[in-house]
């Protein structure tokens, strides 16, 4: 009797053994499947509101980038999971765009975020994915103070306006260098919202470092000015070099109107895009625009110097009927930053572990160093500091030239698609 | 810094330039409050109005600003009448809050109906003499502005002559001062009306016209022009139009001085400063009577 139950004991251990390695060696051996079909991301975009057009445009980059990641095999390292987009219309209020981040991070359970445009709205969206300990890529705010806070979930890789303000002197110093010192004299005019008082505080600190003089700093309000007579009188009596101007549309053209009538003649005048890269600007100001500078992120004839941009233009042109541009642009390339951070988080843990995998992504993120010819953008490439900012990125100064009334690429000199005309010709040698 | 005696006589030209301009607007307005006792929030609408005829005309018939403007008068004036027939007049006797709420719901109608119907864009009207500037010894007006300036002039003349020479002109003065007695006068009180709403946003779009010559036009572009015309008024003397004039000139020319010796930033400060000035002192405004 004792025999038999310690038999009949020893069949039941056996079973059970026979069992737990018969699970574990399926386990360990079944196919490396697709355990994981896809990985959510969460974008948050201006869908409605007035920024609408702008949104779309956004979304469109977002769309092919990941219709292109998908077509390519998906994630590798997840099995070739795709990536699918989730997206959370932020109406272009902070507000709205912060629920909506809450709603892609609780419900739908996505990954990472990617957005939000306007530095207000990617400013709250951040600070929900930042509680919730959800990884941020951020490619289109140029608010400085988005990477000032310290948060260890934001990452951007888009440059900012400080970084713009920094190239901009960087580019005296070049035409200085390039042209016989002379510029050594610069007046600020900007209009007085935060975003041209930023600007202009950046353009001094980064003037000054230099060993530029500032001899007058003008700001006036967008919203009201009638005539910037005044502004343009006070500036023309500091004789200053170079003109640096931080303008929306209607303003731009006045002030163009009024350095014309004025007959104010600096050799150079340098704006910071907004209203001077502005559609309407560009086709109103006319002739009067010819020669002056701004800084861009992006420009059509880029194409000619990026030969990768040149091959998904033409793809996202056949399929979108528009060509790619600033905005459209650096949200593509926000999505492959992602992917490869994405690609990189698959090595060490599994979207099913979802925290995990938010952490790992964060990891990647903040470990990433792409080289520039892996994007589009004409950046360095992609390295982030420890605040998230990407240091590799930069801007691009652009000139509008009289043969075709665009704007051509200048600067940096190995973009450069024209030879820059430098000092601009006075109103007098243009004649009319 | 030092100010020199040729920059405060560029600064007082260019003070009036603009002041000329910012006059029409608030003549407009003065003619409409004086008669009507109607705050009308939609003046620098209807000036937009007439700045995107001007535009459209120059665009789709090539007529010159100088030859559309008697037609952006008209159109307007056609406009500011409707206006008065279907709006206005149902709210003569209502509350100021709901005269101020039905003039507003004008200025939006107007205004986004411009931003809907030809987007917020910004354009410019551009004719041949656009860059012409007339250099002087010590400083330059492009063309543009002195045109303005001297059509500005006339039309203040000719309001000048309308209101004191003609049968109707002394009408409407008659309604302003008393609306009863001109009743009982035989004076049709409703056309005067009429006539004193037409014409008040039909001489702002004439403003309108003018300053589209030499500033980019939008949509929104109405609402500063409108604000400095309601100071300007209350400067001038409620409802007079001639002190409407002269001071929408003071304003003008005050921006532009005190942005010489303080700073342009705190131009508008100033000019808003001496107008709180000027109605502690004189709380019927600098020409206080009634016209």
């Amino acid at each position: 009797m004792k025999r038999a139950a310690l038999s009949k004991v020893a069949a039941v251990a056996l079973i059970v053994v026979i069992v737990v390695v018969a699970v574990a060696a399926w386990l360990a051996l079944r196919p490396k499947g697709p355990a994981v079909k896809e990985v959510k991301i969460g974008v948050v975009l201006p869908l409605s509101g007035k920024l609408a057009e702008t949104g779309a445009d956004l979304k469109r980059g977002i769309e092919f980038a990941v219709e292109e990641i998908n077509a390519a095999g998906g994630i590798k390292n997840l099995g070739g999971a795709e990536i699918r987009v989730v997206y959370g219309d932020s109406a272009g209020k902070p507000e709205t765009g912060a629920a909506e981040a809450e709603r892609l991070i609780t419900e739908e359970k996505v990954v990472a975020l990617l957005g939000a445009y306007q530095s207000a709205v990617t400013k709250t969206v951040s600070e929900v994915a930042e509680r919730y300990k959800v990884p941020m890529l951020n490619p289109d705010s140029t608010s400085p103070a988005l990477t000032e806070r310290g948060y260890k979930w934001f990452f951007r890789t888009t440059p900012h306006d400080e970084t713009f303000a920094a190239q901009h002197v960087e580019f005296l110093d070049y035409l200085n260098k390039k042209y016989g010192n002379l510029i050594k004299k610069v007046a600020i005019i900007h209009e007085d919202t935060e975003w041209g008082a930023k600007t202009a505080e950046a353009w001094q600190k980064h003037l000054k470092a230099h060993g530029y003089e500032v001899v007058k700093v003008v700001s006036y309000h967008a919203a009201t000015v009638t005539s910037l007579d005044s502004e343009i009188e006070t500036i023309k009596a500091a004789n200053p070099d170079a003109l640096f101007a931080a303008s929306y549309v209607s303003d731009a053209i006045l002030l163009v109107q009024t350095c014309k009538h004025k007959d104010f003649n600096p050799k150079l005048i340098l704006a910071q895009d907004a209203g001077f890269i502005n559609p309407s600007y560009v086709k109103e100001v006319g002739k009067d625009g010819f020669y002056i500078f701004s800084r861009e992120v992006f420009n059509w004839d880029l194409l000619e110097k990026i030969p990768r941009l040149k091959a998904i233009n033409d793809r996202y042109k056949a399929k979108y009927g528009v060509d790619l541009n600033g905005n459209s642009a650096r949200d593509y390339t926000g999505v492959w930053v992602l992917y490869y951070a994405i690609e990189e988080a698959a090595k060490k843990a599994s979207p099913e572990n979802l925290e995990e995998f938010r952490k790992a992504i964060r990891d990647a993120l903040a470990a990433i160093d792409l080289p520039a010819d892996k994007i589009i953008m004409p950046w360095a490439g992609v390295k982030f500091d420890s605040k998230g900012q990407n240091i590799k990125g930069r801007g691009i100064i652009v000139q509008m030239r009289p043969e075709d009334g665009k704007y051509h690429t200048v600067y940096p000199p190995e973009l450069a698609t024209v030879e820059l005309t430098f000092p601009m010709p006075t109103w007098a040698e243009r004649g009319g | 810094m030092l100010v020199s005696l040729a920059d405060v006589a560029r600064a007082i030209v260019s003070g009036v330039l603009i002041g000329s301009v910012y006059s029409l607007i608030a003549m407009g307005l003065a003619l409409i409050w004086g008669v009507m006792d109607i705050i009308n929030f939609a003046q620098g609408d209807f000036m937009m109005l007439g700045a995107f005829t001007t535009y459209w005309l120059l665009e789709l018939a090539g007529l010159d600003p100088l030859l559309s403007l008697p037609v952006s008068f008209a159109l307007v004036f056609a406009l500011g009448v409707l206006t008065q027939r279907v709006v206005i007049e149902r709210i003569l006797q209502a509350p100021m809050v709901s005269q101020i709420s039905a003039t507003f719901a004008v200025l939006m109608m107007i205004r986004y109906g411009a931003e809907a119907a030809f987007g917020p864009f910004t354009r410019r009207v551009v004719t041949s003499y656009t860059g012409t500037v007339l250099r002087f010894s010590w400083t330059t007006i492009p063309l543009t502005r002195a045109i303005a300036f001297s059509i500005s002039l006339v039309v203040a003349a000719l309001l000048y002559l309308f209101l004191t020479r003609t049968y109707v002109g002394l009408a409407i003065r008659a309604t302003s001062q008393n609306r009863m007695a001109a009743s009982l006068m035989g004076i049709d009180i409703r056309r005067m009306y009429m006539l004193a709403f037409g014409i008040g946003v039909g001489v702002s779009a004439v403003g309108g016209t003018l300053l589209s010559t030499f500033f980019p036009i939008y949509p929104e572009m109405g609402g500063f022009f409108c604000l400095i015309a309601f100071i300007i008024v209350v400067f001038g003397g409620f409802g007079s139009i001639f002190g409407a004039y002269i001071s929408g000139i003071i304003i003008g020319v005050t921006e532009a001085v005190s942005a010489l010796f303080i700073s342009p930033t705190l131009k508008d400060v100033v000019a808003f400063l001496l107008f709180i000035i000027i109605i502690l002192v004189k709380p019927r405004g600098l020409f206080g009577a009634r016209m």
